[in-house]
């Protein structure tokens, strides 16, 4: 499965792509999603910390596995490009594991059907600015329901942080995995259903788990 | 004192000049400086305001609603000069001052005056003029660019079998600006008046006439919102700064204007061709969804997403 690239060292630079990243740890278990854009022979990353929105030329020192969505055309980069730098002087996202289908949109203001204020991870992040960016719905976030959370109290905890009511969010309470997202860009009949995900997420975490003995060999 | 830029010919043939009795060939080499003058005061300003006036022959331009007007048109006419100008308005007109500066026996100056800070300054562009190249147009890579302008005139002539209609401009001076019959029918309500469009253009960057494509009739109080978009948008030369400027345009509009929402229809309109990057289709589609169920711009959205999707499935 060549598709997945080390971006670091792989990266064909004469192709101009909008991609998917994971960060890997020792087990080469997925913990985080970022946007990976290369545009002019120079690769961007786009992506939520936790913390902040970060926008910024990739660093060697962050050692991305990405790989490219068809849904974005190279001729569609620059719109992608002014659409991230937008966001990232607009958005303010508080982080949670909340992902109903909002969307980032006119120039970072994030659109929701429900009032949430600004809270999700690093994967609702990317699925939101796909929602935003394109004319089709990317993920079809309903098939993911709270079960696929498993860190259970997290709503909890969450609500009492920021003073939220937990009935009111609880159907936006879904946890999609840095390595679910990564898969999505295998596929481009959106919006992206999770039985389809999990069909295709077996030869992914194949390729990881090659990658992991490779490694320890 | 307000800003201006003046230019005033003070013998001609070597003989001294008055309003009061001009010969033909000076009124000649008169009129054509003004009439340039006046061409790139009107592609920037929508409030301009000239003054003829004795004292030898001057002209001069002022902007009295929007000083910065001048300031912009002084700053086009040095990138001329200097060489760099993209802008082939500003490049055809400088040239056409510069040639009857040139004149041997004509004595003319050529002043910018900006007295808005506590230096009074005043900028003697004829000696620059006088001295530079040829004015051209800078090149680019490619042969022709495509922009959208804010143009204004007097319709005179409009039909045909192949439909288009005219602006006349006097002394020889027109253009033709090509429209579906649909248009046509819809612009005839305007023949003889002086409107504002908003035009397609295809610009040579060699010396072949541009060509002009009609894409919206335009409100006399959007004209100035529209002019000065276009200049800035069009003055960054980097597609993606463009874009993020058409975010923040738009943003800005939505917020603290209440013809927000109209603004963004007209652009939905014009940028809808497909000589146009589909980024800046794409990007005005992702600026207008959180909207796309608004009557104002449903219909608009739709066209554009139709144009969209025919250039991307094209690739």
């Amino acid at each position: 499965m060549f598709e997945i690239v080390r971006s670091n060292h792989e990266s064909d630079i004469n192709v101009d792509f909008v991609a998917i990243g994971n960060l890997v740890d020792n087990h080469f278990e997925s913990t985080h999603s970022a946007f990976l854009i290369q545009y002019d022979e120079t690769i961007y990353v786009f992506h939520y910390t936790g913390w902040e929105i970060e926008f910024k030329s990739q660093q060697t020192d962050d050692d991305y596995y990405h790989k490219i969505t068809e849904t974005i055309t190279p001729d569609e980069i620059p719109a992608f490009l002014a659409y991230a730098k937008t966001i990232k002087k607009h958005a303010n996202p508080i982080y949670g594991y909340f992902y109903s289908g909002e969307y980032y949109n006119t120039n970072g203001e994030h659109f929701g059907d429900k009032n949430l204020g600004e809270s999700m991870t690093c994967v609702g992040f990317c699925l939101n600015v796909l929602k935003g960016f394109l004319e089709e719905d990317y993920i079809a976030y309903t098939d993911w329901s709270e079960d696929s959370h498993n860190d259970k109290d997290f709503l909890e905890r969450f609500c009492a942080k920021y003073n939220k009511n937990p009935d009111l969010i609880k159907d936006a309470h879904r946890r999609i995995t840095p390595r679910e997202c990564l898969t999505s860009c295998f596929l481009k009949d959106l919006p992206i259903r999770k039985h389809v995900i999990d069909k295709k997420i077996l030869q992914v975490n194949n390729h990881f788990t090659q990658l992991y003995q490779r490694t320890n060999n | 004192m307000p800003n201006k830029i003046e230019i005033i010919l003070k013998t001609a043939n070597n003989q001294p000049v008055s309003l009061k009795s001009m010969t033909p060939e000076a009124l000649d080499s008169f009129l054509a400086v003004v009439s340039s003058l006046k061409s790139i005061a009107t592609s920037i300003g929508s409030n301009t305001v000239f003054t003829i006036s004795e004292g030898s022959a001057s002209c001069a331009v002022y902007a009295p609603d929007n000083e910065v007007e001048v300031d912009n048109m002084y700053n086009g006419i040095e990138l001329a000069i200097k060489g760099k100008s993209r802008d082939k308005n500003f490049t055809t007109n400088t040239k056409t001052i510069q040639d009857q500066l040139k004149r041997t026996g004509y004595d003319y100056r050529f002043i910018y005056t900006n007295d808005k800070y506590e230096t009074h300054k005043v900028i003697q562009i004829h000696e620059r003029l006088r001295e530079a190249k040829k004015i051209t147009l800078k090149r680019t890579k490619s042969e022709f660019e495509y922009k959208l302008r804010v143009v204004s005139g007097f319709l005179n002539q409009i039909g045909g079998n192949t439909p288009n209609y005219h602006f006349d401009y006097g002394h020889g001076n027109k253009i033709t600006i090509s429209c579906t019959k649909e248009e046509a029918i819809d612009i005839k309500k305007y023949l003889y008046q002086d409107i504002f469009v908003i035009l397609f253009c295809k610009e040579w960057t060699s010396d072949k006439k541009s060509e002009y494509y009609h894409k919206q009739i335009l409100d006399k109080e959007k004209v100035s919102v529209f002019k000065e978009f276009f200049q800035a948008y069009y003055i960054k030369e980097d597609i993606v700064d463009r874009l993020e400027y058409l975010h923040e345009f738009i943003y800005e509009n939505i917020k603290n204007n209440i013809n927000g929402i109209d603004i963004l229809s007209i652009l939905l309109n014009v940028f809808n061709t497909d000589n146009l990057h589909l980024s800046e289709l794409k990007t005005l589609l992702v600026i207008s969804k959180p909207f796309k169920n608004n009557s104002i711009i449903e219909r608009e959205r739709m066209l554009l997403v139709e144009t969209y999707e025919n250039i991307r499935n094209k690739k």
